[in-house]
């Protein structure tokens, strides 16, 4: 088994390459509760890879292709939606690929090698007075690469709805080795990316969201804007219609929003049942070019937000006013007591959003009843979506509690799907819904055989690549 | 099993990553594992989340310990900066939930016992050898124990009993005399005498290397002696020592440990409050603190180092980038610099240089195993940059011209 590695050594250097088992458990494991206990996680890979180079990146997949040996690329192991091997094979670590390639501060655009973290990329950003569209709720340790290869949301969603809309083109390593770059730069005396939908086809979009199975994504061109003004405000609302309407409305109004962010009583209960019941609350977070306009806007979205609800001061649970850092953080209450979060994160239309949130609360009273476990509901505007977290807590150290959260969550994404509502993030966890949706279906397998003749990237992932379709 | 007993904060942990990355007090990323830095490459199982994910497959028993496990879970100083920056632990600290849920240190320190009970002969040898010294030498060095009160000066007359007892440790008397004797010198300008008990280490290095079961012994023996001693209140001015007896010695002796314990820092602080101790020299120096690590994070102590050096006529303080709660480690800590001095070292030199950046002349801080390590760091990083135990500055102010 050494000697099958030595060459990827000789590709990125010995010290760049790990096969010891107990440093390579890690990367069977993301923060998804697929890998709650070891038990339930990914296959542990037999090897983990770290490029440092577009042309390193490019000889492992040669490397992979002549060994038959699966691919799996990782960026921050953040992933809720089980972003892990589900095969043996090799992960390819990609944050030592993390460098800024070129900010282009005239023609409103970065380039950066897929490993760099959101909040290492906007401090750099800072110092030129530019901003991010986009960057998921976990900035800190989410990479682009995995946000741009899984259709990432976050806050600048309530615009621009996901990742794919703030990105100007990319480069990848196809699972042939081959070179693609994407957007303008496919001309390569253009001068740098600024149109996505150039050329023919929009090729961004085919790697976008398709979670390292057709190739790995070694460069993504991100819009940048100028600096503007920031400004959030909440509002508290005793009836769950009162906010969905909130949030609708101002939507309708085109007000640029950034992330209205819903965290409904139920949430808040059960953060805090000592202090139940409390009311659902919305943050609205606004961006715009001037302190000015913002001033405006803020004013008309208080009209809207306030008609039927509340303005927030302070804290609405108590507790520390603040701390060091980290309570602007929304992750900071992501896991209640400990426990981990089977979340079932899916797409609703914002226009019915009450009517689903009702129905979603609806389920998961009935499956609280039955199981014995606890849930919740929070989530945000993704342009005319709304994206709802509907989460199922439990012990990961109660083996017992855990095979009923999870079959719980089985029954429940099948009861969505019924719904209507549209998956966010695939992983290995939607792999059986999305195998039902026919040809669209068909397609993207004819697609992942075409550029992917020897099944090395990502096999299982989205249940694509599994031997019996190859 | 010994990792059973911490089984629920291991699963308590949601695999965020932010043990890897986290914000400073400026809500900048901010690097949090030393030894994920400083590794010859960034693998993400050094970080505490990697030894959470090991801890679960061994109590599991998905895998067996392997000379690999060994030193995947010794790879760590146990510091706690991932303590605080993990996202189940600060719901706590921020006082929304009353429990605490995960304690990222607890858990590998408590992984390295699983191995110690499993199979102790897979411990890196330099810890082995700790214990045999400690259980022969009563201290880790292998230093006779007559020697143990060689650094007190012959000025000083040597007290038996007394309500105040001064506890040494095992780094200063054998590697480092000039911290205690600094201390002493400092009560002594103070008019405090106190006494000095035989003393054997506190366990302090057993407990951090999972070698836990020798400790209860040293425990007992230490208690007893204060005991006899009449012994009220027990001053240390190593870091290691005050942990042990703050934290773990009321764990392990429940009502028989019943002294009061402070940092000289903190007795010090006192001292100048009252007016016992005037510190009338002026230092003309440029003075950065570095935290240590279980006088910190462990323990909670910030600022009374800090109100020292400020009552030090002449001396400029200057805070790092990294402070406090979120400074990084000397990279001593732990056993790491028992087992990884290279790379113990290296992480050393990452904060002799964050002492620089900010124009310090002088590094201090108030452990003398912070002191073992950073001035190995200043000889590595040829700089010309001074370290001095904040025992040995205080003393140079308030010695008598």
């Amino acid at each position: 088994m050494a000697n099958k590695f030595e060459k990827l050594k000789e590709i990125v250097g010995p010290e760049a390459v790990m096969d010891k088992l107990a440093f390579r458990l890690t990367y069977a494991f993301d923060g998804s509760a697929a890998s709650a206990r070891a038990l339930l996680g990914g296959e542990v890979p037999e090897a983990v890879v770290r490029p440092g180079s577009v042309k390193e990146v490019q000889e492992i997949v040669l490397w992979a292709n002549e060994t038959k040996t699966p691919l799996y690329p990782r960026g921050g192991g953040s992933a809720l939606w089980a972003a892990i091997p589900a095969k043996k094979g090799v992960v390819v670590d990609m944050t030592r690929m993390n460098k800024i390639l070129t900010i282009d501060e005239d023609g409103l655009c970065c380039v950066v090698e897929p490993g760099i973290t959101y909040e290492e990329l906007k401090t750099a950003l800072r110092k030129h007075s530019l901003s991010l569209l986009m960057e998921p709720g976990n900035a800190v340790t989410g990479t682009v690469g995995g946000h741009f290869a899984s259709h990432g949301t976050g806050r600048g969603s309530g615009i621009y709805s996901d990742i794919g809309d703030c990105v100007l083109g990319c480069k990848v390593v196809l699972p042939t080795g081959e070179i693609l770059t994407t957007g303008t730069m496919v001309n390569p005396n253009a001068h740098g990316h600024f149109l996505r939908y150039a050329w023919a086809n929009d090729l961004t979009g085919l790697f976008c969201g398709s979670e390292g199975t057709l190739g790995i994504v070694v460069e993504v061109a991100l819009k940048v804007e100028r600096l503007g003004a920031f400004g959030s405000v909440s509002f508290a609302y005793d009836d769950i219609d009162d906010a969905a309407e909130a949030i609708y409305e101002v939507r309708k109004a085109r007000l640029p929003v950034s992330q209205s962010y819903l965290i409904t009583s139920w949430a808040w209960n059960t953060y805090f049942p000592e202090k139940a019941p409390l009311p659902h609350t919305v943050n609205f977070s606004l961006e715009t070019s001037t302190k000015e306009i913002l001033d405006i806007e803020m004013q008309r979205l208080k009209s809207i937000a306030g008609k039927k609800g509340k303005e927030l001061s302070g804290s609405l649970v108590g507790g520390a006013a603040s701390i060091e850092r980290g309570l602007a953080t929304p992750g900071l209450l992501d896991h209640p007591h400990g426990m981990m979060d089977a979340g079932l994160h899916v797409h609703v239309p914002l226009k019915e959003l009450a009517s689903y949130i009702k129905k979603i609360r609806e389920l998961c009273i009935n499956f609280e009843d039955k199981y014995g476990i606890i849930t919740n509901i929070r989530g945000f505007t993704c342009d005319r979506s709304f994206l709802v977290a509907c989460r199922i807590f439990f012990d990961a150290g109660d083996p017992k509690q855990t095979e009923r959260a999870l079959k719980a969550w089985h029954e429940m994404k099948t009861k969505f799907i019924d719904m209507g509502i549209c998956p966010y993030r695939l992983g290995t966890l939607w792999a059986k819904e999305l195998a039902e949706t026919g040809t669209y279906y068909e397609v993207i397998k004819r697609i992942k055989r075409v550029l992917d003749p020897n099944n090395i990237m990502a096999p299982g992932i989205m249940g694509l690549g599994l031997n019996s379709e190859y | 099993m010994v990792l059973e007993r911490y089984s629920s904060y291991v699963y308590h942990c949601s695999q965020c990553g932010w043990c890897r990355l986290t914000l400073d007090y400026n809500f900048s990323v901010d690097k949090v594992c030393p030894v994920y830095e400083n590794y010859p490459e960034h693998w993400e199982s050094l970080t505490a989340k990697g030894k959470i994910i090991l801890a679960k497959a061994l109590l599991e028993n998905k895998i067996e310990v392997t000379e690999d496990v060994v030193e995947l879970a010794t790879l760590c100083t146990t510091c706690g900066k991932c303590r605080e920056s993990c996202m189940v632990y600060l719901p706590w600290k921020a006082g929304y939930f009353k429990k605490v849920e995960i304690d990222t240190v607890k858990i590998i320190e408590a992984l390295r016992a699983e191995i110690c009970k499993r199979n102790p002969n897979l411990l890196p040898q330099p810890y082995r050898q700790i214990l045999e010294r400690v259980k022969v030498y009563k201290n880790p060095y292998a230093e006779p124990s007559h020697k143990s009160l060689a650094w007190l000066p012959s000025n000083i007359p040597l007290r038996e009993k007394g309500e105040i007892v001064y506890f040494a440790g095992c780094t200063s008397p054998y590697r480092h005399p000039e911290i205690c004797i600094s201390t002493i010198k400092v009560l002594y300008a103070a008019n405090v005498l106190p006494a000095v008990v035989d003393e054997w280490c506190c366990g302090s290095i057993l407990l951090r290397t999972g070698q836990w079961d020798y400790v209860e012994t040293l425990a007992r023996h230490n208690a007893e002696e204060l005991k006899k001693a009449g012994a009220k209140m027990v001053i240390t001015s190593c870091a290691g020592c005050y942990k042990t007896f703050k934290t773990d010695y009321p764990e392990i002796l429940g009502r028989l440990w019943d002294f009061e314990v402070l940092h000289m820092a903190e007795f010090v602080e006192e001292l100048i409050e009252k007016g016992s101790l005037k510190l009338h020299n002026n230092l003309n120096m440029k003075v950065t603190y570095h935290d240590p690590c279980h006088l910190g994070r462990h323990s909670g102590v910030y600022d009374a180092p800090r109100n020292v050096l400020k009552s030090i006529p002449g001396l400029e303080l200057i805070e790092m980038q990294s402070t406090r709660n979120l400074a990084m480690c000397c990279g001593a800590g732990g056993g790491l610099k028992a087992a990884f001095n290279n790379l113990a070292i290296q992480i050393g030199v990452e904060r002799v240089k964050a002492a620089k950046a900010v124009g310090a002349e002088t590094l201090t801080s108030a452990c003398p195993f912070c002191k073992h390590n950073l001035v190995d760091a200043i000889k590595m990083f040829n700089t010309n940059l001074e370290f001095y135990d904040l025992s040995e500055i205080v003393a140079r102010a308030a010695s008598k011209p």
